[in-house]
This record gives structure tokens, C-alpha cells and sequence, in this order.
């Protein structure tokens, strides 16, 4: 999901990119909870009757399970902040606050959406300055991409209209 | 703070030829092959059925011993189950699911990877012992039935390489079932509520957790096999103070619930078929999902009534049946709302809209069957009859491969951009729903005359029907020869598809162009 804020000139933009994210953390822990007691349930009840080699696998599954939802809500909370002033291109990527920072010349910065060879894989955004390039977006729908790649090369192209 | 990752600015394409294969993390890859696995597993299993009908042609020994009749049964019943329905359903979730509620991919692409790339290795595993004997397939796999009963199963000399098989295929399936409850709880698309998810989504997400819960229970299962087995343990052993029956009890706790496993996503494709050639919605939505979680409820608490003639005390004889019986309940509950939605309907008779309809009449067939069986005094008589193979062959293969192959033909142009050439699908329905009638059908009579299951000779008054039911086994053998030639002209090309597919169609998956490219989603997705 992208959220675009420009000033009034169009000058200085932002873009708030994040992944979507139909669960927050409060029911991904109900339902992993009702989820773990329905299976450790299982598993006490055969280690009550003598099976008790059920319990370690019931264990073991509510272990990966919880490793599961726990790295999909970290992966949902990825933010990252494309902004665009006068004269800079920054990217901040990070979890809760900025992890990583990249930044290059406005006038310099490339806007590029590489489609895939392969015809099922979705495209890359990424943005090149010289030999390097910062990709953005990885975690968002081809339209949504499609569309920030447009308002970003936008942005850009009005910056080099003006100047 | 760091400085945000960067990359040479050169392309960066994705593995090509095999590499992209392994690899890949893409959904619609990873449901390409496990589609492919689950059809080359369904004609691996098909031809170990052929050599078990051509035994059965006539009564007496003539094509195989009884070791390697028993082989067989065995191999052909755990392919199917482990090799073909499963991994046919799960490619068609990880084809389907992110496409329907307007996710990028699933939640957690690698383990997807994972996930399929353990399977091809443990149906090696599986079948490797099969050609590890001193001669060509001299019987060396395992013999003991795929539900694997101690103390029979603990005779078996490769039992440690059939359990790691068996894990290594609960694994699987446990990290696939852990992908889509992911999938489908955290990236559905804004709007896309529990409530408004197609059913296919709902049947999957339900099967999903049934999965979760019983898988540690096979895993728990086969350990105590292999700890009796090599380690001393008296689990299932008698002389050791265990208790074989229990076995039974363990086994079929996971046992049960996979059948639903089996059949509830098939329910979810017959849900999204339906409406589409009947023009119009699914008849009580809201019930049928109900009926589902029903179902899936009601699957843990009736797992005896596999074993009515074990020697249970009466009352739980009765408890079993009882609650048996009340699953006929909500599985009515769907049979009537398919009939309701068909109903009045601007009805067309598209392939896929055959394989539905044929898919609701037989497999009511084989639940009626069912209903027959639950009944605790009556099963005393089909028990362990061949009565009972025509019930769950008429449950899991014309209810779970039927609504696969049903699957295959409704969503095949929308993955292909190619419209499958309707003579060519309906020639395959045809030939596949007469035949298939004619290889299972007489095993209603022969079960009910008496013939037992998994024997490779028998009495003469039952060789009429069985050369009848064989000779249907070849014909339903071949129509699926014949499906994978219409697959492969349908992928290589044919009529092109329109984005929609088929006029009645409704959903997420319809809005993008056929075939399903990169750009999935070209236009925002809007859920009414």
C-alpha cells in the first residue's frame, strides 16, 4: 500500500510505502493461541493415554507455527519512506523507525521497473543512482507498484522540467 | 543506522531453465509443480491399480504373487493419498488462493519453496524399496496396507525408510498448511472480509488447520512404530504389555480427518463451479461455510467407526455411530445449496460444469454408502468387503480427483490463456464418468456378496463383476492418458482466453488478464 504527500508545489514528496496486512498483531496472537491449545490439546490427551511421542511433534508444529506468524506480522511492519526534496532522492527502509538510509542527487536519480523475463514474476522497482540501485516496493501488488513507478518518475520529470 | 542495501545496477533475472524451477519462490510456479507432481503421482498410482485389476481380471494367480499384490494396495493407496490428491489440492490452493484474495504471493514464499521440494524426495523414499530387492520389482516395498496397522507393519524389514517417507511428507504438508492459514489471514486484499471469501478460500483455510491438528498425530504414529520396531518400545506390542487396537485408535484419529482433508477443498472448487454456470450466486453462502467448520469439527470425534468390529464396548459403538450419522447432516446442507443454486439457473453444461455436476451426484452416492456404514450393526457385514472400497473410491474419486480434474479444466485458461477445447474435455468427461462407473459400481455387489478387500484371488461366483470392474479400470486408466493429452494442447495453444474465462464467472481471479501474468492485478482490487 503506498500513501503519496506532496506540498503544494510539487516540489517535495513522500511516499509511505507498506506491505498490506489484513491481521494485527492482537488477533494473529488469538488466533496462534487457539491454534497452539487446539494442538497441544491433541497432544496431551494421546501423552495422557501412554502415546506420548504425539506431544513433541504437537509441540514441535506450535513452535514452526508461531515462527510463522511471527516473521509475517515483523514482514508486515516494513516501512519504507521514498522522499523527494529540491535536490535530494532519500530512501529510509525499517521496522518501527529508520533501519537503513540511502539517498542520492535528485537530478541523478533513475526511476527503473524491470519487467521479468518470466511472464508469472512480477516486476522490480528499484531506484539507480551510477552503478547503484535501491529497490522499493518488493512487498506490493504489481498495480500498486506500476503506480508508485509513474508517480515517482512524475515527481522526477517535473523536477527536470522546472530546473 | 545502515545504509539501505544496494545492488550493481545491472539485470537481475530470475534462474532460468531447472535452477528456476528449485528455486522459485512464485507462487504460480510452485502450483505448476505440484500439479504436475500430483498427476505424475496419479498415473504411478493409476498403473500399480491396473496391475491390481489385471490380477483381479479372473479368480487365481495369474499376473502377480500375493506379496506384490499386496504391495500394490499398499503403494497405491498411499500414492494417491500422499502423492496425488494432496499435492493436487495444494497447487491448486497456491495457484488460486493469492489470485482470489488479491495477495502478491503467499505469506511465506520460501517455505512454499520448501514445502513442495520435500515431496519428490519422500515419494522416492517411498517407493524406493519397491527395486530394492535381488530382481526387478521383486517385492521389497511395503506390504502391509496404507493405514500401516501394527502389529503387521512392525514385520516390515525397511520400516525406518517408510516412516522417514511419512514424515517427511507430514512435514510437507504441515509447512504448506501453516502457508495458507498465513496467506489467508494476513494478505487479503482491503475489503476482502472472512465473510466475503470465496468458498474454495474458506474450504482451504478450514482444511488447513484440520491438517495442523492431525499431522503431529501420523508423526506421533509411525514414531511409536519405529521406537517398537528398532528401539524396544511395546507401544502397539502385546507381548510387551502394549495394545495393538490402539494402534488403530491412534492411526485413525489422524485417518479420519484426512478424509476431509481429501474432500473439503474439493467442496470449495464445486462452490466456485457451480454459481459460475448457473448464473448465479451461490445459494446460503453463509451455510455452506458453517457446514464446512461443521464438518471439520464433527471429523474429530467419529474416527472409531473405522473400526466398529475391533471389540468396542456398546456404548461406544453407539456414541460413534451416532456421530457419525450427524455428519450426513451439514454435508446435506452443501448437496441442497449446490441443488438451490442450480436451480432456475441460466444453466450451461461447459466441461467443467460437468465434472461438478457429476462430481455432486457420485459423491452423494459414495456418502450414502457412507451413511450405510456408519451404521454400527450393518457395518458388522461390510466391514473389510470389497463394499467399502466402492465407498471410498466413489468418495475420492468421484468426489477429490473428479473436482481436480473439474478444477483443472475451470481455472486451466486463466493459467494458460488457452481455452481448453470443449469436444476433447467433454470426450474425457464422458468416457471417464461411464468408465469410472463401470470399475466401482459392480464393487457395491461383489462387497455385499462378500468378497473381502486387499486379497489377490477369490471365489468364482464374484469373477462376473470383478472382469466387469476391471475392464471399467483400464477404460478410466486410459481417459486419463487422454487428459494429459488435452492438457498439453490446451498449454501449447488453442482458442484465446478472455480475461473473464467463462461469462458467469466472479471473483478476484477473473479481473486479470489471461494467462495470469507478472502483473497480477493490473487494475486495483475491488471487493464488492
Amino acid at each position: 500500500m503506498v500513501k503519496q504527500v506532496c506540498d503544494a508545489a510539487g516540489q517535495n514528496c513522500h511516499w509511505l510505502i507498506r506491505p498490506n496486512q489484513s491481521m494485527h498483531w492482537q488477533s494473529a496472537i488469538k488466533v496462534y493461541l487457539a491454534i497452539a491449545a487446539s494442538c497441544l490439546a491433541v497432544g496431551v490427551f494421546f501423552a495422557l493415554h501412554g502415546f506420548w511421542p504425539v506431544l513433541p511433534f504437537a509441540g514441535l508444529e506450535v513452535i514452526v507455527l508461531g515462527g510463522a506468524f511471527y516473521a509475517c506480522m515483523v514482514r508486515g511492519e516494513q516501512r519504507e519512506i521514498v522522499s523527494v526534496n529540491a535536490d535530494r532522492l532519500t530512501v529510509e527502509k525499517g521496522r518501527r523507525k529508520p533501519q537503513q538510509h540511502w539517498e542520492c542527487p535528485r537530478a541523478w536519480a533513475r526511476i527503473k521497473l524491470e519487467r521479468s523475463r518470466i511472464a508469472w514474476y512480477p516486476s522490480r522497482l528499484s531506484v539507480a543512482f551510477k552503478s547503484e540501485r535501491v529497490e522499493i516496493g518488493s512487498f506490493l501488488n504489481e498495480q500498486e507498484r506500476c503506480l508508485l513507478a509513474a508517480e515517482l518518475q512524475q515527481v522526477l520529470r517535473h523536477n527536470a522540467a522546472t530546473h | 543506522m545502515s545504509t539501505a542495501t544496494t545492488h550493481d545496477d545491472h539485470h537481475h533475472g530470475a534462474p532460468s531453465g531447472i535452477m528456476r524451477w528449485i528455486t522459485t519462490t512464485n507462487h504460480k510456479d510452485i502450483g505448476t509443480l505440484y500439479l504436475w507432481f500430483a498427476f505424475i503421482n496419479l498415473l504411478i498410482g493409476g498403473a500399480m491399480a491396473m496391475v491390481i485389476r489385471a490380477e483381479l481380471f479372473q479368480p487365481g494367480m495369474q499376473v502377480v504373487d500375493p506379496n506384490f499384490f499386496n504391495m500394490m494396495t499398499t503403494m497405491h493407496g498411499l500414492i494417491m493419498i500422499f502423492g496425488a490428491v494432496m499435492p493436487g489440492f495444494v497447487g491448486l490452493a497456491n495457484w488460486q488462493i493469492p489470485m482470489m484474495i488479491g495477495a502478491p504471493d503467499m505469506a511465506l514464499p520460501r517455505m512454499n519453496n520448501w514445502s513442495f521440494w520435500i515431496l519428490p524426495f519422500a515419494a522416492i523414499m517411498l517407493i524406493a524399496p519397491m527395486f530394492t530387492g535381488g530382481a526387478f520389482l521383486d517385492g521389497q516395498g511395503p506390504a502391509f496396507g496404507w493405514t500401516m496397522y501394527a502389529p503387521l507393519s512392525l514385520q516390515y524389514d525397511k520400516l525406518s525408510f517408510f516412516i522417514f517417507a511419512v514424515h517427511m511428507l507430514g512435514f510437507s504438508s504441515i509447512m504448506g498448511a501453516i502457508n495458507i492459514i498465513a496467506t489467508i489471514l494476513n494478505m487479503r486484499a482491503p475489503g476482502m472480509t472472512l465473510m466475503k471469501m470465496p468458498l474454495f478460500v474458506w474450504t482451504w483455510f478450514i482444511t488447513a488447520f484440520l491438517l495442523i491438528a492431525v499431522m503431529p498425530v501420523l508423526a506421533g504414529a509411525v514414531t511409536m512404530l519405529l521406537t517398537d520396531k528398532y528401539f524396544g518400545t511395546s507401544f502397539f506390542a502385546a507381548a510387551g504389555g502394549g495394545d495393538p487396537v490402539m494402534f488403530q485408535h491412534v492411526f485413525w484419529f489422524f485417518g479420519h480427518p484426512e478424509v476431509y482433508i481429501m474432500i473439503l477443498p474439493a467442496f470449495g472448487v464445486v462452490s466456485q463451479i457451480i454459481p459460475t454456470f448457473a448464473r448465479k450466486p451461490l445459494f446460503g453462502y453463509s451455510s455452506m461455510v458453517y457446514a464446512t467448520a461443521s464438518i471439520a469439527f464433527l471429523s474429530f470425534i467419529v474416527w472409531a467407526h473405522h473400526m466398529f468390529t475391533v471389540g468396542m464396548p456398546v456404548a461406544g459403538e453407539l456414541y460413534f455411530m451416532y456421530a457419525t450419522v450427524m455428519i450426513a447432516v451439514p454435508t446435506a446442507v452443501k448437496v441442497f445449496n449446490w441443488m438451490a443454486t442450480m436451480w432456475r439457473g441460466s444453466m450451461t453444461f461447459e466441461t467443467p460444469m460437468l465434472w461438478a455436476i457429476a462430481f455432486v451426484f457420485l459423491f452423494s452416492l459414495g456418502g450414502f454408502t457412507g451413511l450405510m456404514m456408519g451404521i454400527a450393526p450393518a457395518d458388522m457385514q461390510y466391514h473389510d468387503t470389497y463394499f467399502i472400497v466402492a465407498h471410498f473410491h466413489y468418495v475420492l474419486v468421484t468426489g477429490a480427483v473428479f473436482s481436480i480434474i473439474a478444477a483443472v479444466y475451470y481455472w486451466l485458461p486463466k493459467w494458460t490463456g488457452h481455452m481448453v477445447n470443449e469436444t476433447h474435455g467433454k470426450i474425457h468427461f464422458w468416457w471417464s464418468t461411464i468408465s469410472v462407473n463401470v470399475l466401482f459400481f459392480p464393487q457395491h455387489f461383489i462387497g455385499l456378496a462378500g468378497m473381502p478387500r486387499r486379497i489377490p484371488d477369490y471365489s468364482v461366483q464374484f469373477a462376473d463383476w470383478n472382469m466387469v470392474s476391471s475392464i471399467g479400470g483400464f477404460a478410466f486408466g486410459l481417459a486419463q492418458v487422454y487428459f494429459l493429452f488435452v492438457l498439453i494442447k490446451t498449454i501449447k495453444g488453442g482458442e484465446k482466453a478472455t480475461d473473464q474465462v467463462w461469462e458467469g464467472a466472479e471473483g478476484l481471479e477473473w479481473t486479470i488478464p489471461s494467462p495470469a501474468p507478472y502483473h497480477t492485478f493490473e487494475t486495483a482490487p475491488t471487493v464488492k
